[in-house]
């Protein structure tokens, strides 16, 4: 039995590839995404010094395509670089890129920190999923496994924290553990708040997967091969392990694509209310919520909201569409591969 | 048919909550002028007074002695005859009040309602920051304030004792220090010698709550000493009613900004009516000794023991207050400006979104907007400069924005702090291009500070020069005081509310650019940062302050060892000299140059803080209104204002 389950497997990540591959959305969004991970990495070795260049004269608010030539000095100085003559192409053309998406209001090249920020936006949502699904498969699959009294407790607490408001938890859980965390960490104050925006959020994000996988589990654990295996004396980690995981694994897989963006999207309001990553470090959130005290009434400096909610939006279309896609993939009978 | 019938039940069922709304609203015809306060206001209590939005307020419904010129701010004539009668030596003031003053439920007003008035300021229970207003000037009352707290601190703590509550260290300490401590001492096991020490005070608490004392007899024996006293006492205060309409005062010392003083908020009189709201016995004191009034006298509308409701002297009183939404004053018939007052309904209406009243303003709902600190407002003071929009004033105030230092504490969050050392502050103060700050970063055409007095101001006083940005000194600097380049130098915590963001970001880059520092932003929610200001838990944190009076004493004042506005701690006995010298000065030109020298240590030697601008506040009015003058101070008085409709 539990050879033909691992043949299946097999057999079935192929298929998988090739339903994915025939879902024109998913594709694209793979390809979208794939580009946007790859400029943001490239861009690192400048991006990562000049995301707080400020250059306080004709730069500030700059229109997006306008060259500040005073602010060369400042970027070459972050590169610890001399004259203009003696920069490298490739940083020259570096420098040039600073200003198509335009200068914020301390004139920092706009681009210079949307690129972090998705990369910074997407390490916090990723690395929150994985504490979602880790926590909520394990929590979800123990609860189903041991049953009774156990399983309501269990599932009773998930019940009592799903009716408390998100928000309130993350800023709960970031006065709790900021100071020992921090103290903790020898006083990396940047570490300890991605750590805490991580563990806050993943730490409400794992309910659903919770209660998705204690379902699957409950069906499975009545499945005749499960009562076999118990009936041949397996224990509980033996079970979850070899028989249960293996097949749950569909479900999770999907729901981890989409926890992502949701994730991401969640960093974002918390930067977007001012109790996500600290300044000067930028995140999509925060960019945004800078960008949105440029809109007023009498003047918009359109480029300080367009661009960074446009990397918001795009990235997370993208990763909808790549989940959207998987989750046809992995459970061909869920979706009729309709997608809108 | 049938099909119809959710809807015809949805559409009568919306029909009703309509008719509800409608009725339920009400239908008030619109103030003659509406004006917008950002958060509310905080207190109408004069004596708690300490916001400019409140002042403003204050001024409108009441009237002092004198009061303020509504373009300069320059004291004129107000309850009282302007100008008064002052002795040669400068020290007695004899105001004749107006005939013709009147409260708005038509009583005279009396030199009695003033002395109410000022001596709430100065009450432990009701007055609160600004009791030193009294206490540095007029005679007696700085000796009455003490022993005022030192009795009801014994009080307070004899009382718990008779409950047997048991007392806290502070609370044995002020007990220590009343006279009946002989009394008690006797009685106690062992002589206590008690300093201002927690440790022994908490000994004193516990050996106190053991003793074998009677407390209920030896309260009562105190506290009627004490009311016995209290009217000899304040007797010795230099406010004298000489008769209903003459006021004397005597001051401790000449204060050429005395007349100044009178027009501010806590020196507004007082209706004799809010007695009826004195808390405590025959006595009208509390168990505690305090002189206390239920917080709803400031409300308008009859209150409990025959209360008429808030009675004030003023061109305006309070006909309805919606907390946190509006607050609607009318001219008082009793005024002498009654006649001539064109607005005969004001309302002061609560957004607590800036860019939400602006829109208000734009759409017509407001006439007046007395501030605008949008995010955009750069924007708004090109608007005004530019002459684009010529209803955009914009009012140089009496204000500086700075960073304070933490001067005292030699370790902050398990962290050294660099800045005990004056050289590390002075770099740092060096270090930052203010310039930029002002015309890039804010450009809202505020003034570059380099002094903590705005200068020009104040007639007479010659401001020192202050530093101009020199990098090469500030390193040289930093490396004198063992951080070369900034090594070793511990990473700072730059402290700051969200409005600071920009201006924030851009001097840790200054400093880490220039100076090599490491400076990690912190910014807090604003009650938040008023705590761990107030608590010294920062390095460097915002902070701005604005003149009370035309003086500049009331900005140095701020770094006299020991007084409650000090958050940088800084404490200098040279400075302190300076001031008490300054104090003690009758020659008024000799006063501003020790005044000026004082001021030199702060801005040119040791630097507490780091001063960057004087604000420049955008204010818009609309063009149909006429009578409201921008003005240093920001305060407005309405009964001049009207608008055309």
């Amino acid at each position: 039995m539990t050879n033909g389950a691992a043949d299946s497997l097999v057999s079935g990540r192929k298929s998988c590839w090739l339903r994915f591959c025939a879902n024109r959305f998913a594709v694209v969004g793979l390809v979208v995404f794939a580009t946007v991970l790859l400029i943001a990495l490239a861009s690192l070795p400048w991006t990562t010094r000049w995301y707080n260049v400020q250059s306080l004269d004709s730069a500030v608010r700059a229109a997006p395509m306008t060259l500040p030539a005073v602010a060369f000095d400042a970027y070459g100085k972050a590169l610890n670089h001399g004259v203009r003559s003696d920069w490298p192409r490739l940083d020259r053309f570096a420098w040039r890129a600073t200003s198509w998406m335009g200068h914020d209001d301390l004139g920092r090249s706009l681009l210079c920190r949307i690129l972090p920020a998705t990369l910074l936006s997407l390490i916090i949502g990723g690395c929150a999923a994985f504490v979602a699904v880790v926590v909520g498969s394990t929590w979800g699959a123990t609860a189903a496994l041991m049953g009774g009294r156990v399983d309501a407790m269990m599932m009773r607490m998930v019940d009592v924290l799903y009716s408390l408001p998100y928000i309130l938890m993350v800023i709960l859980m970031k006065v709790a553990i900021t100071r020992p965390l921090t103290s903790l960490l020898d006083g990396h104050a940047m570490l300890a708040q991605l750590i805490i925006l991580v563990v806050a959020i993943g730490g409400v994000s794992w309910l659903t997967l919770a209660r998705v996988v204690r379902g699957q589990v409950l069906s499975l654990r009545t499945q005749p091969f499960v009562e076999a295996a118990r009936a041949n004396g397996a224990g509980v980690f033996y079970l979850l392990r070899r028989h249960i995981l293996p097949n749950v694994a569909g479900p999770i897989v999907i729901y981890a694509t989409l926890v992502i963006p949701q994730a991401i999207l969640q960093e974002s309001f918390l930067s977007f209310l001012g109790i996500g990553v600290q300044q000067p470090i930028p995140s999509l959130g925060r960019l945004a919520a800078d960008g949105v005290e440029s809109v007023n009434a009498f003047v918009g400096f359109w480029w300080l909201i367009a661009f960074p909610c446009g990397a918001l939006v795009v990235t997370l279309i993208a990763l909808n569409f790549i989940g959207d896609g998987v989750r046809d993939a992995i459970d061909p009978k869920s979706s009729q591969a309709t997608l809108i | 048919m049938t099909a119809f019938r959710p809807f015809t039940w949805v559409g009568s069922a919306l029909a009703i909550v309509l008719v509800f709304v409608y009725f339920n609203s009400t239908h008030e015809p619109p103030a003659d002028f509406r004006y917008v306060n950002s958060s509310g206001i905080h207190t109408l209590d004069p004596a708690r007074m300490s916001w400019t939005q409140d002042f403003r307020v204050a001024l409108n419904i009441w009237e002092g002695l004198t009061t303020s010129d509504p373009r300069t701010n320059q004291p004129q004539a107000g309850a009282a005859v302007f100008p008064p009668e002052v002795s040669p030596d400068k020290l007695t003031y004899t105001f004749e009040i107006r005939d013709d003053a009147r409260w708005s439920n038509g009583d005279p007003v009396l030199a009695g309602d003033f002395i109410r008035g000022w001596r709430r300021g100065m009450e432990p229970g009701t007055g609160t920051d600004y009791t030193f207003l009294f206490t540095d000037n007029i005679v007696g009352a700085n000796e009455y304030v003490q022993w005022r707290q030192q009795a009801t601190g014994a009080l307070t703590a004899m009382d718990r004792l008779r409950h047997g509550w048991g007392i806290d260290a502070q609370a044995a300490m002020s007990l220590s220090r009343h006279d009946i401590f002989e009394a008690i001492q006797s009685q106690l096991s062992s002589d206590v010698d008690v300093n201002d020490d927690r440790e022994e005070g908490e000994a004193l608490a516990g050996r106190l709550a053991a003793a074998d004392i009677d407390w209920e007899v030896l309260y009562e024996r105190v506290f009627d000493l004490h009311v016995a006293d209290m009217k000899r006492r304040f007797a010795k205060v230099g406010l004298e009613a000489v008769d209903d309409k003459t006021l004397v005062v005597k001051l401790l010392r000449p204060c050429p900004y005395f007349l100044d003083l009178t027009s501010f908020p806590l020196f507004l009189p007082c209706h004799a009516s809010v007695e009826l709201l004195r808390e405590g016995g025959a006595a009208g004191l509390t168990p505690e000794g305090l002189v206390v009034y239920d917080p709803q006298w400031t409300k308008p509308g009859r209150g409990k023991n025959g209360y008429p409701g808030l009675i004030t002297n003023g061109p305006y009183s309070v006909s309805d207050w919606k907390f946190k939404r509006r607050l609607r004053m009318s001219a008082n018939p009793f005024h002498r400006a009654f006649e001539m007052m064109a607005s005969q309904t004001i309302d002061m209406l609560v957004y607590e979104n800036i860019s939400a009243a602006l829109m208000a303003y734009e759409a017509g709902d407001v006439d007046f907007l007395p501030g605008m600190d949008v995010p955009y407002d750069h924007e708004i003071a090109r608007l005004a400069k530019t002459g684009q929009r010529p209803d955009f004033h914009i009012c140089k105030t009496f204000a500086t924005y700075f960073m304070s230092f933490n001067c005292v504490d030699k370790r902050i969050e398990d962290r050294p702090n660099p800045f005990i050392d004056a050289r590390v502050r002075r770099a740092f103060a060096l270090a930052v291009d203010k310039n930029a700050i002002v015309n890039a970063v804010l450009q809202r055409g505020d003034h570059v500070a380099h002094t903590f007095v705005p200068p020009g101001a104040l007639a007479g006083y010659h401001s020192p020069a202050g530093l101009q940005m020199d990098i090469a000194q500030a390193k040289n600097l930093l490396e004198k005081s063992g951080y070369p380049d900034g090594e070793g130098l511990p990473a700072v915590t730059l402290l700051y509310v969200p409005s600071d963001e920009r201006v924030c970001q851009a001097l840790a880059h200054m400093w880490e650019t220039n100076l090599g520092a490491k400076v990690e932003l912190r910014c807090q929610e604003t009650k938040s940062f008023a705590q761990s200001k107030a608590n010294h838990q920062f390095m460097i944190a915002r902070g701005n302050w604005y003149g009370d009076y035309y003086d500049p004493t009331t900005f140095l004042g701020c770094f006299d060892t020991g007084n409650g506005n000090n958050d940088s701690g800084y404490s200098n006995k040279v400075y302190d000299a300076l001031l008490d010298r300054a104090r003690n000065t009758t020659n008024e030109t000799q006063r501003l140059k020790l005044l000026a020298d004082a001021e030199r240590m702060i801005v040119e030697e040791d630097f507490p803080i780091i001063p960057l601008l004087h604000y420049a506040s955008p204010i818009a009015i609309k063009p149909s209104v006429s009578g409201l003058f921008p003005n240093p101070r920001l305060w407005f008085p309405f009964q001049y204002v009207s608008v055309e409709r």
